[in-house]
């Protein structure tokens, strides 16, 4: 069948142009024609990538050259069916979810413009198809999603906005490293499934690579929270509207995962960096930000910020899957993608509705909530307990595989301490989500239920907050989810390790 | 048809010195004159950078070996049509600019004359030429730096003085070093040095002669006069502090390391590792002071500081895509550099707000402004889609291929530069057009976007960064192609 290449673009220029409708078109202004313009992009936008992602399965198009040696590649593969489908779905939740949430803010024009553009340069970042064109819609989707982050204009909101921008700069340049070595060093930018670098020419630099490898890593996680540069993070999540945030945690962290993904298995390769000290640098890191995300968000009582630490902590756990570099880990990270974008989504916008419907940010004013939204906080539990990984919800299977994957390893301490650690850190997710549930649904017997009022809110909020709660807790066991991961897995290390 | 050659420096300089004797009535009529006369040497250079004549057009021999020669090769093609971009955006700039300032006439004289001595250094076709005019741009440029006559502009105008010819002087010991060695030679591509065993005479020379011409180009620890010549007004800063002066010390260091000692002689050296250490250092010294600096233009000189010294280490990397990267980023600098001198000037002029916490909120009233500054920050930054990027991804490209410890020290200084830069830039970009609910500015009418004579040339420099952004292939290949013409 001939199919155009260049429709590979559509996923991104679809939603930058409606993006750029709303924030100049003047018709587009007022909210009566600007709703349903908006619902409209993002369902074609979604519409749209689901068609390209079947249609176009491992076409790849070459826009254009920047200049000599830097190429514009974009391509349909494992990676941007997994998350491209994953992200444009997430970002039409949370649009709709937004519909009534952001009546109570302003700025309106300036909102969905970002929100459709960030839109398009995560979709950007899925389609990459060389490390140059992954750079350049990393740097993008940082600029065109931080003014989702001081949206509310507040002296914090500014401030956490800079702090995102200084951190993902900081990362992105320390990622920018690798292009010059791999240049010098691989056969292409391109990603080559198993890695690009070229042997002849490595042999006897593998130290400077190492090392080139690992800041591109750390550089990278940056936007998934990865210590040392995670500050950004708890500071930048909880300031944005609801729907951002939950659009930031869920999914924009998923770009320094795909990132990460590309530099491992498409770049460097992960026979390249399988048991060195790289490797074990990473696992460690990514186990002290799981551990150091799960405590400080037991310690933290307000309710964004909370998430925004369980956000640091979790991401990290995709990550340790990924860096342990065996299938079954893998299979647990890419799990663990989808638990954490459905549930944490799903939790940031029942934050984001009980803060909107009662104005109260801390958790120790939370008590008896339950009564007045149950709807809601029956979504905020399942979605927990699906975070948690209690059996048989989404996170139990992918934590499953990453324990038995991080045994599976071999690795001297790492491999029986990822378990404890993978397991300390549920059980302090435990401890800092369920609470919420217990004194929202059993206030305790002084509580005085003279003053509650029923605040469970309209459609608009609670069809998006009931998709993904479904989504979260119950779908990943059949079939179809599993056979998603699974292929995917094996299309990304099948075969490179033996 | 050589004889065109010397057409580009004459001409401003005459039209220079005639506007400020020939009794024009009104200052509209002497702004029209020296619009022409600019536009006209732009289309004259366009016209040289057409045609090429090639061969030498000799001026005046001082002795039997020591010529003043002219000659257009690729290199004064690269920068004569840098400067011809610029020069005519800048005037223009200046007219709305320099209303309401005083000693118009004397200023403008001394604008347009300082156009053909740049003119002057990119045509030079051999070391001693370039030095006359390197000298003649420092002496017409004094009364720019001195122009508001304060007790900051004269003491600016004194530093600038004994830190260029200081200069100059050095680079002198250098090429008299040079020429006893190697006789008195016009420039040849890859130099005329002799080569053979490492020869550190030759060396020492080198290393004056670069850090001489180091000075205009501000290199650490000469870097001191370029902040402070801040003081003058903006065209001058814009044009002459970030194009034309610094430059003409980038270009002269270029030629003396490319056609007069040439790489051969000095790669896998201790000169040059000498050179590339202090290029490296400087990059990240200036990166860093100017996150200090809450003066906006001074800030502004010391990323400019930081700026040139990229040119200087991709020239040192003594490869041929170092030198290409090189190139392109004194290009791209150029223009990304003069805009945002513009937009800060623009701001300073007609609000006198000249510290940048003041320039908070300033977005909303004057958009136009902020967000060619915000274009051109990321421009320098190094975003994607805007043309800092390609020219530090060349320049990244060509250290990765020296196996050198010194190279790769210049890596981590561009990347943790770079991230200093958007650090200086960006944020204030934000705080510009974003204000903390609540807090209580107070804007004049005077808090306005400028007029169109300022608008022009913004649009123009955006539309060019645009382009070189996103399209850069036939210029990196002209670039590559005109280095070995």
């Amino acid at each position: 069948m001939m199919t155009n290449r260049f429709l590979i673009l559509v996923p991104i220029l679809f939603p930058l142009l409606c993006g750029l409708a709303v924030a100049f078109a003047p018709a587009l202004q007022a909210g009566s024609r600007r709703r349903p313009f908006v619902l409209f992009s993002l369902g074609g936008t979604f519409l749209s990538t689901i068609c390209v992602l079947l249609l176009l399965r491992g076409h790849s198009l070459h826009l254009c050259d920047l200049a000599p040696s830097i190429e514009l590649r974009f391509a349909v593969d494992e990676i941007t069916c997994f998350f491209a489908g994953l992200g444009s779905f997430m970002w039409l939740m949370s649009g709709i979810f937004s519909m009534e949430y952001m009546q109570h803010e302003t700025n309106h024009t300036r909102f969905y413009a970002f929100f459709l553009m960030g839109e398009a340069s995560m979709l950007g970042v899925t389609l990459s198809a060389n490390y140059p064109t992954l750079y350049l819609c990393f740097e993008w989707m940082t600029l065109l999603t931080l003014p989702l982050v001081f949206h509310i204009q507040s002296e914090e909101s500014i401030q956490a906005g800079i702090k995102y921008l200084l951190y993902s700069f900081a990362g992105a340049f320390a990622g920018l490293m690798g292009i010059p070595f791999l240049a010098k060093y691989g056969t292409t930018l391109n990603f080559v499934h198993g890695g690009v670098l070229d042997p002849l020419l490595t042999e006897g630099h593998e130290g400077l690579l190492l090392a080139v490898a690992f800041a591109a890593i750390l550089g990278f996680g940056a936007k998934t929270g990865l210590f040392p540069l995670h500050a950004w993070l708890p500071a930048a999540h909880p300031v944005a509207p609801a729907p951002a945030s939950a659009l930031l945690s869920g999914v924009v962290t998923k770009a320094g995962v795909i990132a990460i993904l590309r530099v491992i298995y498409y770049l460097f390769g992960a026979q390249f960096l399988a048991g060195t000290w790289v490797q074990t640098a990473l696992l460690t890191i990514s186990l002290l930000t799981v551990f150091m995300g799960s405590s400080m968000a037991f310690r933290e009582n307000i309710f964004k910020k909370r998430l925004a630490y369980s956000t640091v902590s979790q991401v990290s756990y995709i990550l340790f899957g990924i860096f342990l570099m065996n299938d079954t880990a893998l299979e647990g990270s890419l799990l663990h993608v989808l638990c954490h974008s459905l549930a944490k989504g799903g939790i940031f916008l029942c934050a984001g509705t009980i803060i909107y419907k009662t104005d109260k940010t801390d958790v120790r004013q939370l008590r008896g909530i339950g009564k007045e939204m149950p709807v809601v906080l029956w979504c905020f539990t399942l979605c927990s307990l699906a975070l948690v990984g209690i059996p048989p919800m989404s996170g139990f299977m992918s934590k499953w595989y990453l324990a038995l994957g991080s045994l599976e390893n071999g690795f001297p301490v790492i491999s029986w301490l990822g378990p404890v650690i993978l397991l300390i850190s549920a059980i302090l997710t435990a401890g800092y989500l369920l609470p919420i549930t217990i004194h929202g649904f059993f206030p305790g017997a002084d509580f005085d239920y003279s003053t509650l009022v029923k605040k469970d809110p309209t459609l608009w909020i609670l069809v998006p907050l009931l998709i993904l709660t479904t989504l979260a807790a119950f779908t990943l066991f059949p079939q179809p989810f599993m056979a998603l991961v699974e292929n995917t897995t094996e299309a990304i290390i099948g075969g490179m390790l033996s | 048809m050589k004889l065109f050659l010397i057409l580009p420096i004459l001409l401003p300089m005459a039209a220079g010195a005639l506007s400020a004797w020939l009794p024009l009535p009104s200052p509209k009529k002497r702004d029209g004159f020296i619009a022409c006369a600019v536009i006209l040497n732009s289309l004259l250079i366009l016209l040289l950078i057409l045609l090429k004549p090639s061969g030498i057009l000799t001026l005046l021999h001082l002795t039997d070996s020591i010529v003043l020669s002219l000659r257009l090769d690729g290199l004064s093609v690269v920068f004569l049509g840098l400067i011809g971009f610029l020069w005519p955006l800048a005037s223009f700039y200046a007219f709305e600019y320099m209303e309401h300032e005083e000693n118009l006439p004397r200023f403008f004289a001394f604008y347009t004359m300082s156009y053909g001595i740049t003119a002057g250094v990119a045509l030079s076709a051999n070391l001693i030429t370039m030095y006359f005019f390197y000298e003649l741009l420092t002496l017409v440029t004094v009364p720019l730096v001195a122009h508001e006559e304060d007790h900051r502009a004269m003491r600016a105008a004194r530093k600038y003085i004994l830190y260029s010819i200081g200069g100059a002087a050095l680079s002198f010991v250098g090429i008299m070093m040079l020429y006893s060695r190697a006789g008195a030679k016009d420039y040849i591509f890859g130099g005329f040095a002799p080569v053979g065993e490492v020869d550190s005479y030759l060396l020492i020379a080198y290393l004056l002669t670069f850090i001489g011409f180091g000075v205009k180009a501000a290199i650490f620890p000469l870097h001191g006069w370029l902040p402070s010549a801040g003081v003058a007004p903006t065209p001058v800063t814009a044009l002459l502090h970030a194009v034309a002066v610094v430059k003409s010390g980038v270009f002269a260091s270029i030629r003396s390391t490319w056609f007069a000692f040439g790489p051969e002689l000095l790669f896998g050296t201790w000169a040059q590792h000498a050179a590339l250490f202090l290029s490296a250092f400087t990059i990240l010294f200036g990166s860093a002071m100017a996150l200090r600096e809450q003066h906006w233009k001074r800030r502004l000189a010391y990323s400019t500081v930081s700026n040139l010294s990229y040119i200087l280490f991709g020239s040192c990397l003594m490869t041929s895509a170092g030198l290409s990267a090189a190139l392109s980023h004194m290009l791209f600098h150029g223009i990304m550099k003069i805009t945002l001198f513009f937009c800060a000037g623009t701001v300073l002029c007609k609000t006198g707000r000249e510290y940048v916490p003041q320039t908070e909120g300033l977005g909303r009233k004057m958009p136009l402004t902020f967000a060619t500054y915000l274009i051109a920050g990321l421009a320098l930054t190094g975003t994607p889609l805007l043309p800092g990027y390609i020219s530090k991804t060349n320049l990244l490209t060509a250290a990765a291929q020296l196996n050198d410890p010194y190279a790769l020290f210049g890596i981590v200084s561009l990347l943790l530069s770079a991230l200093l830069t958007a650090a200086y830039l960006l944020p204030m970009s934000v705080r510009a057009y974003i204000v903390p609910e609540g807090s209580s500015l107070s804007f004049t009418e005077k808090d306005r976007d400028p007029g169109l004579r300022m608008l022009i040339p913004f649009g123009i420099l955006i539309l060019a960064m645009v382009i070189f952004g996103v399209h850069s292939g036939p210029l990196m290949d002209a670039l590559s192609t005109l280095v070995h013409g």
